[in-house]
């Protein structure tokens, strides 16, 4: 019965329909993977499929192990019978009329459409035959179609040609010169080309001047910054934390690695192994740990209540689904909770994988640190040399000194024995400033000083609660340089007041000030905005004893605060967190202490409630490391000492007294300290110039595991597992380590079908917009199928071959005909073909965010051409951070630059998460929270109203007004410039007449109210060169605008 | 073509596209008029997800209750032992220890309680009193909403995952604690489309908090954005100072004849670039230049609140008059909704209260009650309440023990995921009703529990969507609001 009527309907279908389709099934076999995967995939595999948690009825369709056997509750009939479609229980059930029995059930509101029943049963009836999923097939090399003769120039356009012939499809003409020679600049730069580049390429038609350009093109710097951008995106990179306070984290040294591996061109295994485990590497280089920053991409918190737990399972996902949508084209995130509803892909196999990433050092709440352990100290490009020399000597003199104490014991006992008092303090190079407070007024303490005098460190000292004692001159702290002012302070009792003080006493009180609350010791800290304010107040000055005090006030990246306080060499009380902006606190009043310059409201002027003594103030033109802090307050534990019968001293104090020695009263010692200090310095110096990067560090001692997480809940903890790769794929061979670094040259070993595939697919994307396989995160059997396979698969093993030569896979693609094709579209071929997938055309979409902003910065010459270095802010309206900013943090105030920082390319923008640059974001820059590896492309009326008015690119437009009104004379010349800039053509005399009458318009404009007109003038910080016609500047910028908004310009 | 021609090899989620794309051809005509119409209403050359979506009739369709909806957002989670949830017989339990009866109830603590030696009991010190035909009961800290309880349906019975900010957020208002999924509003805006030519479909305000001690939570634009869904469906944040929108205004010195005439060569030498180039994207960018052109026009219209009669103001509270209160912005989402935005979302921050609750709080609900009283009746006015959904409150409740030093008169309150309260009013909410009940110590539902995903499906519901239909296929899977563990529509609360 059912047989009749399969034939009935094939019949049928053949006569009436005429269907190709079932033309084709009648004599061809039907690849399951082609034809068959999709109809069950959409219909059948959410219950019938590789998860065993939701599967229905015993029942899996998704291998032929599974459907065509009897099922394992062993009582009934298989679901296919291969070659019988008529005795097949599947075809039966989806053919019911009966409701009770249809499949899929109505209730899921799918059903198959005739056309897929008739293919399923003709695949059945073909023997069932299943396939291993195509993306999990390692790819070999195909033989490359003998099509498209005379056309193509490289088996790229072989495959291309031979599915257009297929298709019955001619492929397009190559594309006008000009406009090519833009699309490849921009395809290879994110940048115009200049006009120059332009006239020669299209004077030139010899075949090699493209080859030239192209060579010309990938070999420079603008190239690794473009491509390390695309990357940045697929791997979530940004410079704020992302929950919570999502305060600012320093990691663009990481950002920079991945910039100079495209300078380098390193292969692609080099670069996925150094990024996922180049801390592992035997002798990891400093780059190479740097380049592990990869790992500390995602986005943490430090949120007061959250749950470690529950966290370590969200950023184990994350670094999962990082991985598949970047190497793998796996989408891995649903196997948290249950097995994969269509591939292969288990709940296990998650969290096995899962494992590799989580044997690390990194704690779990970011402590809304910029420096989030483990960090790395990165001094900058130009002091690598010195920062090792000075590491070497500095190690050099340490020795020195260690010696010297190993052999003058004897000496130190001899002195020990005969010491009433410290002599002296330790010697200091680089102290830049000293006041002894000893006996006998000194010049800055005039006649203040009571003869109440208190036996200090080194004799008599100074009574500070008489009022305010003049000490030095103003301390400023600027970003450079830091700077650190040290002290010995005993009170008598619960003392309130200032203690040290540099503030002003009028105006936002622009300064800093160590004081003393109730015994308790406090800064405060205020730059000149009045927005940057710091004030803490930490534990308890114990009375009666001496302290040693250090108050640090230094920018450097490296440092956790900018304002630190503190006593016997531990943090006592500092400022908020480090952020990225480095703080700048300019005084006019000296350094006062005991009081403040003048009066501030409500608060005591002079120290009250008990007497207070200090003795040699010091102010060192450097942030002390917190090492040597310890070194010097280990002088107040050694004027104890020597107070303390020599029977009862402590092994700490014995130490103390011993270091005061070898640092302040031996000769010999003396003279390696000297130069010491001058290393000392330096290495601060390269300090500030440098950075702090977080990279991956394996903990020790224990080896990678996880736990399976019942249905992805973290307090469900189940099996305890070990680091596996999923089993789906070929397996890991058992000589590579189950860490990150088997990981890694798991990833790209030979017989690894998806890492060449995938990366080649998102390089193919980034050309011609949208991938071979255009679900670019996606190669499984939900994903889409490759429009060109056989090409994919020889784009792969060519990479792979080639030793994962990325540069030589781009050049591959853009010398292609494939490539240089026209991509002026007809509307048959639109009809047939609207997104392209068949290649008929050359691409033409509109630029990214980063694209158009950087066209703006190139046309208009502002755009400054630096490499690298800490992030930047450009112009942004008010209010964007504080909009969502919580108070305390530490991006909650978005501080424009200036100079330079206004006009780097967008690669260097300070990315916060929660809060990216409105223009970019307006045209779908990603957030950076997870993974991002293929853009959305909207086209928007707000999009409009950023490149029409946001002040970036009115600023940019008249720049390129000015710029042309330099270089040329007369309407038509001008009007080349702007349009070979930003079009890289001429426009045509029809064209050229719409924009004079604009260019009239607007000069008619100014002429009438030039008052009114002028602000257009003053957008932006750059300066308007005075010897230009206003008139003519106004009408040259409203034409450069009009230009940098058409279609054109905003497409490749 | 054939439809399923041999070598086209797509998954079959591309072969619906291209059936739903050549359906809408059909009908529309054919060939190139088609596709640049398509193209006009707002596709993206590469967006995979047809955005005929929102004309055609949708599976998701069903038949709508509300046309439009405002949700108020109180960042931080308000207490609702000291709004809705009346415990009276608490005050006699005062500073009694819960620690050894928190045992008992399995539920994890946050990081901020956790480690507390004793979890005293701290009653409510608030006056409740009966409002309404309904007799509902509600607390003096919002006076104003206690005379609309007839309007209200409350919800006592709602219960969330997530026992922290960030997550909790990221659930009630994108269906998820993970990243990168779509919020609410941008599923309204795919599933539902446009109801206006000139403005956005999903608008987001930002309302300022007026108490300097406020506890601020942060919040992001993940709350409104668009996750997997095309980019022009994610929120678009009106500001509250500078341009309403950003870049909005012209850049100074280009007056608006001069910005016309220049659109106007814009249009001319795009048009001949589509006449060279054929690509239909080219005309959707200069309908999106006119767009914007008229945005420019109608928005600062939209925003300027000067025009408003007194009586406004009456309605609202003289802060309606300052730009970025709360009472403005309820103002800005009535004007917004009457000009044919489907969805407003506003924020209010500074609802955590972990310590000194009671003036903190206080003066959070001074900051709201009047305006979300003044917006309901104005609404109702304007007969536009029928057809518009509001819904108010926050992201979890709050623990029925202290959090810190507890006094007579002070203390606070933790996180709390089990419990919270929350209204709606409007179009198809059954007014005067209160829905779910808890325990005696408001810690656990006890009668009709309400889920984050139960209050999306309900809203979807009304709203015109089928929440089990309306998806997005991304990553392999089927993307619902909802998520994968069912939802049910809260019939309870319908009209």
């Amino acid at each position: 019965m059912h047989a009749i009527k399969l034939t009935g309907r094939l019949v049928l279908a053949l006569c009436g329909g005429g269907s190709a389709l079932l033309a084709a099934i009648a004599d061809q076999p039907i690849s399951y993977n082609e034809r068959i995967q999709p109809v069950l995939a959409e219909n059948c595999f959410h219950c019938h499929g590789p998860d065993a948690a939701s599967r229905k009825g015993h029942l899996r369709l998704d291998a032929a192990a599974f459907s065509t056997r009897p099922r394992d509750d062993g009582e009934r009939d298989p679901a296919m019978v291969p070659g019988k479609p008529a005795e097949s229980m599947v075809i039966e059930r989806i053919k019911s009329g009966d409701p009770e029995e249809v499949m899929p059930p109505p209730d899921t509101k799918k059903h198959l459409k005739p056309d897929e029943i008739a293919l399923l049963e003709e695949w059945i009836r073909q023997g069932a035959k299943y396939e291993t999923h195509w993306s999990l097939i390692p790819p070999v090399r195909p033989k490359t179609p003998d099509s498209g003769r005379g056309w193509a120039r490289n088996p790229i356009d072989a495959f291309v040609a031979d599915r257009l012939e297929k298709e019955g499809l001619r492929p397009a003409g190559e594309e006008h010169a000009a406009r090519l020679l833009r699309r490849l600049t921009f395809d290879l730069t994110g940048l115009p080309p200049e006009p120059a580049e332009v006239e020669a390429f299209v004077r030139d038609p010899s075949p090699a001047a493209y080859q030239s350009a192209v060579d010309h093109l990938l070999a420079s710097d603008s190239c690794a910054e473009h491509f390390a951008r695309l990357w940045l995106d697929a791997v979530r990179y940004a410079d704020t934390h992302g929950i919570h306070k999502d305060n600012y984290r320093s990691i663009w040294p990481y950002r920079d690695w991945v910039v100079n591996a495209y300078r380098r061109n390193l292969p692609f295994d080099q670069f996925t192994i150094e990024q996922m485990a180049g801390d592992l590497l035997p002798g990891a280089t400093l780059d190479q740990r740097v380049a592990t920053g990869y790992n500390r991409c995602l986005s943490t918190t430090n949120e007061g209540g959250a749950i470690v737990e529950e966290y370590e399972a969200i950023y184990a996902k994350d670094r999962v689904d990082t991985l598949g949508a970047v190497w793998l084209g796996l989408t891995t995130g649903c196997a948290a909770c249950h097995d994969h509803k269509f591939d292969p892909f288990t709940t296990r196999d998650f969290y096995s994988l899962t494992a590799f990433f989580r044997n690390n050092t990194m704690p779990v709440l970011d402590g809304n640190r910029h420096d989030t352990p483990p960090s790395l100290f990165v001094p900058a490009l130009e002091d690598r040399a010195a920062w090792e020399r000075v590491a070497k000597h500095l190690g050099m003199c340490n020795r020195e000194l260690a010696d010297r104490k190993a052999v003058a014991a004897k000496t130190f006992e001899a002195w020990l024995a005969g010491a009433q008092q410290l002599t002296a303090p330790p010697t200091d190079y680089s102290v830049v400033h000293r006041l002894a407070l000893g006996a006998g007024p000194s010049p800055e303490s005039r006649s203040q000083i009571s003869g109440d005098t208190e036996v200090g460190p080194y004799g008599p000292a100074v009574r500070i609660d008489a009022g305010p004692l003049r000490a030095g001159p103003a301390v400023v702290m600027r970003g450079e340089v830091g700077v650190s002012v040290a002290l010995f302070v005993k009170i008598e009792a619960k003392v309130d007041g200032p203690l040290l003080s540099c503030r002003d006493a009028v105006g936002t009180g622009t300064g800093w000030e160590v004081f003393l609350k109730e015994g308790k010791i406090g800064v405060q800290a205020c730059d000149a905005t009045g927005r940057v304010k710091a004030l803490n107040v930490g534990n308890e000055l114990k009375a009666g004893e001496w302290h040693h005090l250090m108050v640090v006030l230094d920018a450097a990246p490296w440092r956790f605060r900018t304002v630190e306080v503190f006593v016997d060499g531990v943090s006592a009380a500092g400022s908020g967190l480090a952020s990225d902006e480095p703080l700048e606190i300019t005084p006019s009043a000296p350094l006062v202490l005991g009081g403040t310059s003048g009066t501030q409201e409500g608060n005591p002027h002079t120290l009250v409630g008990g007497r207070a003594w200090a003795q040699d103030l010091r102010i060192y033109r450097r942030g002390l490391p917190e090492s040597e802090i310890k070194e010097l307050a280990g002088e107040a534990e050694a004027f104890r000492a020597l107070k303390t019968a020599a029977s009862e001293r402590t092994e700490a104090q014995r130490k103390a007294l011993s270091d005061h020695f070898f640092g302040a009263e031996d000769a010999e010692s003396l003279a390696v300290i000297g130069p010491r200090d001058v290393l000392r310095r330096e290495e601060a110096e390269i300090r500030t110039r440098g950075a702090v990067t977080l990279v991956m560090e394996e903990k020790k001692g224990s080896q990678p595991f996880a736990h399976v997480l019942t249905r992805g809940d973290y307090s469900m903890k189940g099996e305890k597992i070990g680091a596996e790769t999923p089993s789906c794929l070929p397996p890991m061979p058992a000589d590579l380590q189950r860490n990150r670094l088997g990981l890694a040259h798991w990833l790209t070993a030979p017989d690894q079908p998806l890492t060449a595939r995938v990366t080649m697919n998102r390089l193919w994307q980034q050309f011609f917009g949208t991938g071979i396989v255009d679900s670019t995160g996606d190669f499984g059997v939900a994903g889409s199928r490759p429009s060109h396979p056989q090409l994919l698969d020889w784009l792969a093993v060519e990479f792979h071959e080639s030793g994962w030569d990325y540069r030589r896979m781009a050049r591959l693609m853009v010398t292609s005909a494939t490539y240089r094709q026209s991509a002026v579209i007809s509307p048959i071929l639109l009809e047939r073909d609207p997104s392209n997938r068949l290649l008929a055309r050359g691409p033409r979409y509109r630029l990214d965010a980063e694209q158009l902003r950087d066209q703006a910065l190139a046309a208009s010459g502002l755009l400054v051409a630096k490499l690298g270095g800490r992030p930047v802010r450009p112009y942004q309206p008010d209010g964007i951070w504080e909009d969502v900013a919580m108070k305390d943090s530490t991006t909650r105030f978005y501080r424009t630059d200036g100079g330079d920082s206004l006009y780097r390319r967008s690669l260097y923008t300070l990315w916060k998460r929660t809060a990216p640059a409105p223009a970019m974001d307006l045209l779908n820059a990603p957030s950076r929270e997870v993974a991002c590896v293929r853009r959305d492309r909207t086209n928007t009326p707000l999009q409009a109203l950023i490149t029409l008015n946001d002040p970036l690119f009115v600023e940019a437009t008249r720049n390129l007004a000015t710029r042309t009104l330099t270089a040329a004379r007369g309407f038509q010349p001008r009007l080349d410039q702007v349009t070979l800039r930003l079009l890289g053509r001429r426009l045509d005399p029809s064209e050229s007449d719409l924009v004079r009458r604009t260019w009239k318009s607007a000069l008619g404009s100014y002429q009438r109210d030039p008052a009114a007109a002028a602000p257009l003038l003053h957008v932006g910080r750059s300066a308007l060169p005075t010897s230009l016609d206003s008139g003519e500047v106004y009408a040259w910028t409203v034409v450069a605008s009009q230009v940098m908004n058409l279609d054109e310009s905003l497409t490749k | 073509m054939s439809i399923l021609h041999p070598d086209w090899t797509e998954s079959v989620a591309s072969y619906n596209a291209a059936l739903t794309r050549r359906q809408f051809f059909r009908r529309s005509g054919s060939g190139l008029g088609a596709a640049a119409l398509a193209a006009l209403l707002g596709k993206a050359a590469h967006d995979s997800e047809s955005a005929v979506g929102a004309v055609l009739e949708e599976p998701w369709r069903i038949a709508p209750k509300a046309k439009r909806a405002i949700y108020i957002s109180l960042i931080g989670a308000p207490s609702q032992l000291e709004l809705f949830d009346y415990k009276p017989g608490l005050e006699s339990r005062f500073r009694e220890d819960l620690k050894d009866w928190l045992k008992g109830q399995g539920e994890r603590l946050t990081g901020m309680t956790s480690g507390q030696a004793e979890f005293p009991l701290a009653p409510n010190r608030f006056r409740f009193s009966q409002h309404g035909q309904s007799g509902t009961w509600i607390s003096e800290l919002l006076p104003y909403t206690a005379r609309m309880t007839d309007d209200l349906c409350i919800i006592r019975s709602m219960q969330t995952d997530a026992i922290n900010h960030e997550p909790a957020n990221q659930l009630i208002y994108t269906g998820s604690m993970q990243n990168g999924k779509a919020s609410l509003g941008s599923w309204l805006s795919y599933g539902l489309g446009s109801l206006n030519d000139d403005l956005p479909s999903f608008v987001v305000l930002h309302a300022r908090h007026s108490s300097p001690f406020a506890s601020v939570q942060a919040i992001s634009a993940r709350l409104w954005g668009a996750g997997f869904l095309p980019g022009r469906h994610s929120g678009v944040s009106f500001r509250s100072s500078g341009d309403p929108v950003l870049y909005l205004n012209d850049a100074p010195g280009i007056s608006r004849e001069l910005r016309r005439e220049m659109l106007a060569g814009l249009e001319g030498l795009n048009r001949r670039s589509f006449e060279t180039v054929g690509d239909p994207e080219i005309q959707t960018r200069t309908q999106q230049y006119e767009m914007a052109f008229r945005m420019q026009a109608s928005i600062p219209e939209l925003a300027d609140l000067s025009r408003e009669p007194d009586s406004t103001y009456q309605l609202y509270g003289e802060e309606a008059r300052v730009r970025g209160t709360f009472a403005s912005s309820a103002l800005m989402a009535r004007r917004l909704v009457e000009r044919g935005v489907r969805f407003v979302q506003i924020f209010h921050r500074g609802w955590d209260q972990h310590g000194t609750l009671p003036r903190d709080l206080a003066a959070q609900c001074k900051d709201i009650d009047q305006a979300c009283y003044g917006l309901v009746q104005d609404l109702k006015q304007r007969g536009l309440l029928e057809d518009t959904l509001v819904v108010c409150g926050g992201e979890f409740g709050r623990t029925v023990y202290c959090q810190g030093k507890l006094t007579e008169t002070d203390y606070g309150r933790d996180h709390h995921p089990r419990c919270f309260s929350l209204w709606l009013a409007g179009g198809g909410i059954r007014g005067g009703t209160v829905f779910g009940e808890t325990d005696e110590m408001s810690y656990n539902v006890v009668r009709d529990p309400v889920h984050v995903r139960d209050l999306h499906a309900t809203i979807l519901h009304l709203m015109g969507l089928d929440h089990e239909r309306l998806n997005f296929r991304y990553q392999g899977l089927d993307q619902r609001l909802t998520g994968v563990v069912p939802a049910k529509v809260v019939k309870g609360i319908l009209a």
